[in-house]
């Protein structure tokens, strides 16, 4: 019990990189987009991430 | 960040407001009625940190100047999550003059100045702006309310603020996509419309090339009918002349002219006059000149009538000049047909070979008298030789060389002497007669031949008349022919002469009909002019055709020219129109990498609320039961962060609103406090301060004191929390308290900034 308050207690609201946040979403998003039937145009996806990262690269985000 | 000291001079209520010395850890409890400058206070140091107040507008900022005051200064030493102590001044005149500086602590000179730049220096070291000091750190007067779910400070503290900022970019991207689509449809529109103003049918140009192509044919026609009448024009004039020269020949030759020449030059003139008549057939004109009987022509027709009328003569000139070659033996006549004599030369040959052959007879009658004479001087030598003794030896000789030559007949010879010569001597005699004879009929002959000569000349000299009649002047000819003594020819010679051939042998006559010859070529020479004149008028009409035409070919090439303009326009708006498909065609591809990035973001900002409302939920849940002394500990924080709470009594969550007021205000008050948590954690910031100004409004006494017990000990880094209410019935949880007065303007705590 102690222990589990401990975890509780030390579970703290870490703020992440918004690039890290966003490179595990789209990690997610394109295994979970390439398992469903619907027609997945990874170039497209690849241009759209590109986008984002560019954009997040402007405001001082290193890969 | 936690608050050190404030000395603050001319804001908002207080002239004087100095708070040295303030505790780092615990509550610190601002008290005093309505109006004694509570707020005043927080807005002092609200306005210290960011440059602007939460009650007074940024745009009225010199508000906060205490009335009647000029100007106003705020100081503000604070410790930042660096630990390191700064200390902010800020002054601010009724102009809105505002200036900031900000200091490191031991440090006379300020390391920023300016008032943007002392706030990003603040945020720097605070980690939070005016609005996230707002949201998570200021909790107003009577403000406690579920913190929107899209505010900045949600947004800030989550860490999703550049990515929520990127998604409202690729928003306005999109709709700038969208706008320039917007923007191509309308040019492609108003292009299409320019393309179908200016577009044309192919039956125009058809029009236009089958109106050039008459044109073309028209003018070609033009000047060929131009070029034609002014050959014609040309040829007539030159016909005219020639006619002039062909008409003057005649209207100037003498009376002595032959037949031939009189043929000859009328029958050019009549040629001439023919040539200048077909030269009109290429022209429509009433001119006399070009009629097909011309008085001209009828003229020179009558002339030719005349002379033709000498016709008759030479027919009999013909025939007895075919008498004359019969008789004279010329070519192939038969006097036989022709029941003349027989032709003289013939008659002239027998003669002649009839004198030869008679003149021979007559030699040969000649060569035997001289022959007989001969023999009968011999015999009548021989007879008188040896009849005589006269001389012996003549008589000796010839009876020897008798021997010789006769041998015994010579004897004999002697004897007969006398006899043969006189036998010779009458053949001598009769051969005398016969050459007489033929001598007489020589003689004769010979004057039949000259007979025969003279006429045979005389018919030569007629037959040169007749075959020289066409080049012998024709006086001349017709004198000879009276002279033939020929009844046919001559009584046709008085039919001609007296009658159509009457010009041609009397000089007047000839003299009246070649005046009205000239007449006629004048009256010739003035119809030229005249139809000259009337072909230059035709040709005017022709040129002005020409001249139309071209103007209108000129007209439709310049149409022609604006067509293949147009034409070209409409490629070129076409393969605009090509260009903006093909951008508009960009711009959907982009809008569809804008609307996948836009979803990719709000996956990745919502596993970012998902995760912090987890969070914030649990952190809700830690001081919630100390607010409401363990009545309450689960608490539900959905995306749109509204908030549902376990109930033990209904032993399920509930709504916010069917909880009582009091318990929805200190829900709420965990909710900013969980916040708050949640602030200084992602900041890293250490130790913190947090205002809560009338967090108690409509809290019991119980729960005010709960909520005091409980407020230390929400989080170990939240030590410092500034409590505003009007009265505190118990000041011990406290490490310090103001108490603020209506009555004064001063408020001084401490000798900060003394």
């Amino acid at each position: 019990m102690s222990i589990l308050s401990w975890l509780g207690i030390r579970q703290r609201f870490m703020r992440r990189s918004a690039l890290d946040e966003f490179n595990e979403f789209i990690k997610e998003e394109k295994t979970l987009q390439r398992g469903t039937d619907n027609h997945f145009d990874e170039q497209q996806f690849d241009k759209a991430v590109d986008l984002i990262r560019d954009r997040l690269k402007k405001r001082g985000y290193k890969p | 960040m936690i608050l050190k000291n404030l000395r603050a001079q001319n804001v908002l209520k207080y002239a004087h407001l100095v708070l040295s010395e303030i505790p780092e850890k615990g509550l610190i409890a601002i008290s005093g009625r309505n109006e004694s400058g509570k707020t005043a206070i927080v807005e002092s140091i609200c306005f210290a940190l960011f440059g602007r107040t939460f009650s007074v507008p940024e745009n009225k900022l010199e508000q906060i100047i205490r009335w009647k005051e000029s100007s106003c200064q705020v100081e503000l030493q604070f410790k930042g999550r660096d630990n390191e102590t700064y200390r902010v001044e800020r002054s601010l005149n009724h102009k809105g003059t505002h200036a900031a500086q900000m200091f490191r602590e031991n440090e006379e000179e300020p390391f920023v100045s300016g008032p943007h730049s002392v706030n990003e220096a603040v945020y720097e070291v605070c980690d939070f702006d005016f609005s996230q000091y707002l949201d998570a750190l200021y909790l107003a007067q009577r403000e406690i309310s579920t913190p929107h779910s899209q505010s900045e400070t949600i947004k800030a503290i989550a860490g999703a603020t550049d990515l929520e900022e990127i998604l409202d970019e690729l928003k306005c991207d999109i709709e700038y996509e969208k706008n320039r689509i917007h923007s191509l449809d309308a040019d492609v529109s108003e292009t299409v419309r320019q393309i179908n103003e200016l577009n044309i049918s192919n039956q125009a140009l058809e029009n236009i090339e089958q109106e050039r192509r008459t044109l073309n044919d028209r003018t070609h026609e033009a000047e060929q009918a131009a070029r034609s009448l002014d050959t014609t024009a040309d040829n007539i004039q030159a016909g005219c002349s020639r006619v002039q020269t062909a008409g003057k020949a005649i209207a100037t030759t003498h009376i002595d002219t032959s037949l031939k020449d009189w043929t000859d030059m009328i029958d050019e003139l009549d040629s001439q006059i023919s040539t200048m008549r077909d030269s009109c057939e290429g022209i429509e004109t009433d001119s006399d000149l070009c009629a097909e009987q011309s008085k001209l022509h009828q003229q020179v027709t009558e002339l030719g009538n005349r002379l033709d009328a000498f016709a008759d003569v030479q027919d009999r000139m013909d025939a007895y000049r075919a008498q004359l070659a019969s008789l004279l033996d010329e070519g192939d006549t038969n006097h036989e047909e022709l029941g003349t004599e027989r032709p003289l030369p013939g008659q002239q040959k027998d003669i002649s070979r009839q004198i030869r052959r008679i003149t021979l007879k007559n030699v040969a009658c000649q060569f035997g008298i001289l022959s007989l004479t001969i023999i009968t001087l011999g015999n009548l030598f021989v007879w008188f030789q040896s009849s005589t003794t006269f001389d012996p030896a003549a008589t000796e000789w010839l009876h020897g060389t008798l021997d010789q030559l006769a041998g015994a007949w010579s004897r004999h010879f002697v004897q007969i002497s006398h006899m043969t010569a006189t036998v010779f001597a009458i053949a001598t005699g009769i051969l005398v007669f016969y050459s007489m004879a033929f001598s007489q009929r020589i003689r004769e002959l010979k004057k039949q031949r000259d007979t025969l000569r003279e006429r045979i000349d005389d018919l030569q000299t007629r037959a040169r008349l007749i075959d020289d009649s066409d080049t012998r002047p024709l006086p001349e000819l017709i004198a000879g022919l009276e002279k033939l003594h020929n009844a046919g020819i001559s009584q046709r010679l008085t039919i001609f002469t007296q009658g159509m051939g009457f010009p041609f042998v009397n000089q007047p006559a000839l003299t009246t009909e070649q005046d009205r010859l000239l007449d006629m070529l004048n009256i010739c020479m003035n119809s030229v002019s005249d139809l000259r004149e009337s072909i230059a008028i035709e040709i005017g009409r022709h040129q002005r055709i020409i001249e139309e035409s071209h103007e209108r070919t000129e007209e439709l090439n310049a149409e022609q020219e604006d067509i293949r303009q147009r034409r070209e326009e409409i490629s070129q708006l076409r393969e605009q129109v090509d260009n903006m498909a093909t951008r508009k065609i960009r711009h959907e591809e982009h809008i569809r990498t804008l609307e996948l990035s836009r979803h990719l973001i709000r996956g990745t900002c919502r596993n970012i609320y998902n995760r912090f409302n987890q969070v914030l939920s649990k952190y809700t849940g830690m001081v919630m039961p100390k607010l409401t002394d363990g009545r309450y500990k689960q608490m539900q924080i959905a995306d749109d962060l509204s908030v549902r709470v376990f109930s033990q009594d209904k032993n399920d969550f509930g709504e916010l609103e069917e909880f009582s007021s009091g318990t929805q205000r200190q829900m709420l008050l965990a909710v900013r406090l969980a916040m708050s948590k949640a602030l200084i954690e992602a900041a890293e910031q250490g130790k913190q301060f947090i205002i809560l100004d009338e967090p108690f409004a409509f809290f019991d006494r119980e729960r005010v004191r709960a909520t005091l017990d409980a407020l230390p000990k929400v989080d170990k880094n939240l030590d410092q929390i500034w409590i505003i209410t009007q009265e505190f019935t118990d000041t011990k949880p406290f490490a310090l308290h103001i108490e603020c007065s209506r009555d004064s303007d001063e408020l001084i705590i401490g000798q900060f900034g003394q």
